[in-house]
């Protein structure tokens, strides 16, 4: 009986990967594949571009995430902090990376609002500030999406760590806040995201959303020219695409290992020799720091971002260098209304019924391995495979395996590729949550006679509604932002507003993109407030459930 | 060169007119009452570029009118990029699905007609068996061929296309350049105000295939496949492009991804061109304030190089009396001339005006020209379809790695 959540989640959440990236290696198993791909022009500044902007990016992320962290647990103000992350969690890459492209290209807000009284331009300048050839602008863009992630899940972990009490015992030995902070609690809540961490940084070496808007073309990143040769009409252009992805989920597999080992090396000792060196130096005050400032900017520019989509959604003409459009027009919202209807429903129906199966499995298998950690665990490495490889190796194998079933271009086939994404973000929340449930209440509610059925209704299900209630924001959030499994699974046929937004991006109509990037933050805003709400409205009178 | 600078009215008629008859007689008598009456309940999935708000829109109306009056159901699929949907038909074959497949109808022209068309995984012939074919343009090149290659009744022309630039009128007062010279000329003189979509972007690639026709010492040579002559026959583009790209926008180190996006960036003023297949894509834009009504269009004196899009079905679609007579309703006249009025999408017709009635013909308006469309001008030829891929590994080998 408990093997059968078990082998249902197995199915469902890791079957398509191991099929899809089954076939993506007999596509790219050719000697002549290899041959071709090894021969594209640019491909070593591609492969460098990628691994440049997701280590850079995801070390300046995850160091603003661990400064905001410990400002706002100084402060008390963990809320706060969840608030201000929101906005741009929720947002999805697509909508963030053109909000970025408006706000900072040359004819952008940033500079419209400078000239020409400051800068003296009457036409754009021709700097490369989105598109640079660095990688620099989608490097920013990659930090300003993942630090609210990273904060987020920090804040989760916090819980798992007795943080109140070691920095009491830092601060007792005299330890300013900021060391004890590091040296003590950041490397136990590091332990704890470290798959959401990997997560980060392989998205950041393969996504194809942001550096679509804010990567340069001349070449482009690798990940880029691999989505690129997979639509190409010519045959022989798609097996060098399935070696390119191959040799993507090698840097990926490569670089996480890189990082991973100097974590537990170098970096490890350095961090042991700081923590035992005894220096007590009270000028590092988290007050005057540098990157807490970076921090905001970081949630800053995500609002921004925003603001900037919803400006450019409404705008007619706009030459440069007026901060405001020549003339206000609402037709990229009214005139595509119905496009738009179609795109909300498949978005939202998608995303709630894959929510809902989701926290659904999860807690069944929670709830029988509540008390097996090593099972768990091992559980948790093979539902993180879809986050942690590149989703080109397996989505375009995984296509093929729904085109054999007659499920690609249906309801039914996004929600599975769906599925992949958000089952590992429902298990982080919940299967920590249920197995930190003290087992005495259990043990009492069944002493007292109550069957498992009541006991878990009753007694465990409250205690866990407030993490289910996280789960679902996330989840629907983490569905809402799919793009690549959507568009590989619905065929263009299912279309959500991410791949509208993404359609119109590409092509670059700015007003549409805009007006579909302001629905795709506002839809998982919409959920995230409702669980807020509700989740208030139940524990205002309770005190000491679990948060 | 000469040969090709015929004016496109009065071209190649007599191999039309041939081809014409024998594709007609192939087809023989389809009884199109009992096309109708299949077709009244099916679904068509129209896969299209689905990037311009304003053809989106178009699509829709139509699927409108043939739910109406045909019932049938037109869903429009929107990709970035067609080929995914040639990818789609190919994969489909792969797995064995002969039947049911995803894609009914598709909007296509050039490599990925040649790719479908060698592979045989287009339904037909179809398209002389439709009423409204008997109105089409028999006196237009492009028509009967797509980038050389007969149509052979398995794609139906819907719209034609004249590469075409387009300037700020209120940037350039003078007259603008006509030819490869003097566009050189004004790139060096107003640096960073020039760019093109990148490779293989289709209008990136087009600008190719207009310069290189522009600039090649025998333009004729480009009707015939690509070989081993490659490099000399293209040396005067890249040498155009190498003197060029040092004075584009960005310095030649980024391009737009589309000619959408470059329209955004005239639009912001962030460059003085766009370039476009649709003479009517400016004043469309105005109307719809995407562009100042400062932007004008011009030809090359030389000629532009011409074609026409298409609209074809794959071989398993299980809906092809449905999609046939969708592509004869966007064929009518009235769905026609609404796709010319820059109202809506202004994309040139294919019907023959000679051959509609004058109630037909005065749905297409007085005929008068706006402002921001350029005089219509003598016709290039596509060349073989095989220079496509071919430039754009020449010129991602080139460029695309700096």
């Amino acid at each position: 009986m408990k093997g059968l959540p078990i082998a249902l989640l197995l199915f469902v959440g890791v079957g398509p990967v191991v099929a899809g990236f089954m076939g993506t290696v007999l596509g790219g198993l050719s000697a002549s594949a290899w041959h071709e791909l090894l021969l594209e022009p640019g491909l070593p500044i591609a492969a460098l571009l990628a691994i440049g902007t997701g280590v850079v990016s995801t070390l300046i992320a995850l160091t603003l995430a661990h400064v905001a962290v410990a400002v706002a647990f100084s402060r008390l103000r963990h809320t706060t902090l969840r608030l201000a992350a929101l906005p741009t969690l929720a947002t999805p890459h697509v909508a963030i990376a053109i909000g970025l492209v408006l706000l900072l290209s040359p004819s952008g807000l940033v500079l419209r609002a400078l000239s020409p009284w400051a800068t003296g331009f009457e036409q754009p300048p021709d700097w490369a500030t989105v598109q640079d050839s660095l990688g620099l602008a989608l490097t920013l863009g990659l930090i300003v999406k993942e630090v609210p992630f990273l904060i987020l899940v920090l804040l989760g972990a916090l819980s798992q760590v007795p943080a109140s009490r070691l920095v009491t015992q830092g601060r007792v030995l005299g330890y300013g806040v900021f060391k004890t902070w590091f040296v003590a609690v950041a490397p136990l809540l590091q332990r704890q995201a470290r798959f959401a961490t990997a997560a980060v940084l392989v998205f950041g070496l393969t996504n194809v959303e942001m550096s679509l808007a804010l990567g340069p073309t001349t070449p482009p990143t690798l990940s880029l020219l691999v989505w690129s040769w997979f639509t190409d009409a010519n045959l022989a252009t798609q097996s060098k695409a399935y070696a390119g992805a191959l040799l993507l989920l090698l840097i990926s597999v490569a670089v996480v290992g890189l990082v991973a080992g100097m974590a537990t090396s170098v970096v490890r000792q350095r961090w042991q020799a700081w923590a035992t060196n005894g220096d007590r130096v009270p000028s590092l005050n988290l007050d005057g720091m540098a990157a807490r400032n970076a921090s905001r900017v970081a949630l800053g520019l995500g609002g921004a971002a925003l603001g900037a989509l919803l400006i450019r959604s409404v705008g007619g003409t706009w030459r440069f260098p007026s901060v405001w459009p020549a003339q206000l027009s609402i037709a990229a919202w009214t005139q595509g209304i119905s496009d738009m209807q179609r795109a909300v429903t498949a978005s939202v129906t998608v995303g709630l019924a894959a929510t809902v199966i989701a926290i659904g499995i999860v807690l069944a298998v929670a709830e029988a391995l509540h008390d097996s950690p090593l099972a768990r665990r091992r559980l948790a490495v093979l539902l993180f495979i879809p986050l942690v490889i590149p989703q080109m190796a397996f989505l375009f194998g995984m296509q093929t395996m729904l085109l054999r079933l007659h499920l690609d271009g249906t309801w039914c086939g996004v929600l599975w590729s769906h599925l992949l994404f958000v089952l590992p973000y429902a298990w982080v929340v919940l299967a920590e949550a249920r197995a930190q449930l003290s087992p005495g209440y259990r043990i009492v509610s069944r002493t007292l006679g109550a069957g498992p059925v009541t006991t878990w209704v009753r007694i465990l299900l409250p205690q866990l509604l407030r993490s289910i209630l996280i789960a679902a924001g996330l989840c629907f959030a983490v569905s809402m932002a799919l793009y690549l499994p959507t568009q590989f699974a619905g065929g263009g046929r299912i279309v959500t507003v991410t791949t509208e937004a993404a359609v119109a991006m590409s092509s670059g109509d700015l007003r549409s993109a805009a007006s579909y990037g302001v629905m795709q933050a506002l839809l998982p805003l919409a959920v995230f407030a409702v669980t807020a709400g509700v989740s208030r409205r139940l524990f205002t009178h309770r005190q000491g459930m679990p948060t | 060169m000469r040969s090709l600078l015929r004016h496109w009215r009065t071209t190649a008629f007599l191999a039309c007119a041939a081809l014409c008859q024998t594709a007609g007689a192939a087809q023989g008598n389809v009884d199109w009452a009992a096309v109708e009456k299949a077709a009244r309940g099916q679904t068509v999935y129209f896969d299209a570029w689905g990037g311009d708000a304003a053809i989106n829109r178009y699509i829709a109306w139509a699927g409108d009118v043939v739910q109406r009056r045909y019932g049938v159901k037109l869903v429009l699929v929107k990709v970035t990029d067609i080929a995914e949907a040639v990818t789609r038909v190919q994969a489909e074959k792969a797995a064995g699905r002969t039947t049911g497949g995803s894609v009914d109808l598709m909007w296509i022209n050039g490599e990925n007609f040649a790719s479908l068309k060698a592979a045989g995984l287009l339904y037909g012939p179809w398209v002389d068996s439709l009423p409204h074919a008997r109105l089409l343009d028999a006196s237009d090149p492009t028509q009967r061929t797509d980038f050389t290659l007969p149509t052979a009744g398995l794609e139906m022309p819907w719209g034609g296309a004249r590469f075409t630039l387009f300037y700020d009128g209120a940037a350039i007062k003078t007259s603008p350049p006509r030819d490869p010279q003097a566009l050189l000329a004004w790139i060096r003189a107003h640096p960073a105000r020039f760019t093109y979509p990148q490779p293989p972007d289709f209008i990136g690639t087009s600008f190719l295939k207009q310069m290189l026709l522009l600039l090649a010492a025998d333009a004729a040579r480009l009707q015939q496949p690509v070989s081993s002559d490659f490099d000399v026959v293209t040396q005067p583009l890249w040498t155009w492009l190498d003197a060029a790209h040092p004075h584009l926008w960005r310095s030649g180190r980024a391009f737009p991804r589309s000619s959408p996006e470059q329209r955004r960036l005239l639009g912001d003023g962030e460059v003085d061109w766009l370039l476009a297949f649709n003479p009517s894509e400016a004043a469309r834009a105005i109307r719809a304030r995407e562009l100042p009504d400062s932007i004008r269009g011009v030809h090359f004196a030389q000629g532009a190089l011409g074609n026409s899009h298409f609209l074809a079905i794959p071989f398993n679609s299980s809906a092809s009396a449905a999609a046939r007579v969708v592509a004869n309703f966007l064929l009518s006249p009235a769905a026609q001339a609404r796709k010319s009025d820059i109202a809506h999408w202004g994309d040139p017709t294919v019907l023959a005006m000679a051959a509609l009635t004058p109630a037909e013909r005065a749905l297409f308006g007085t005929g008068g020209r706006d402002a921001a469309s350029p005089a219509p001008g003598p016709l290039l030829l596509e060349p073989h379809p095989s220079w496509t891929p071919a430039l754009e590994r020449a010129w991602s080998l080139r460029y695309g790695a700096r």
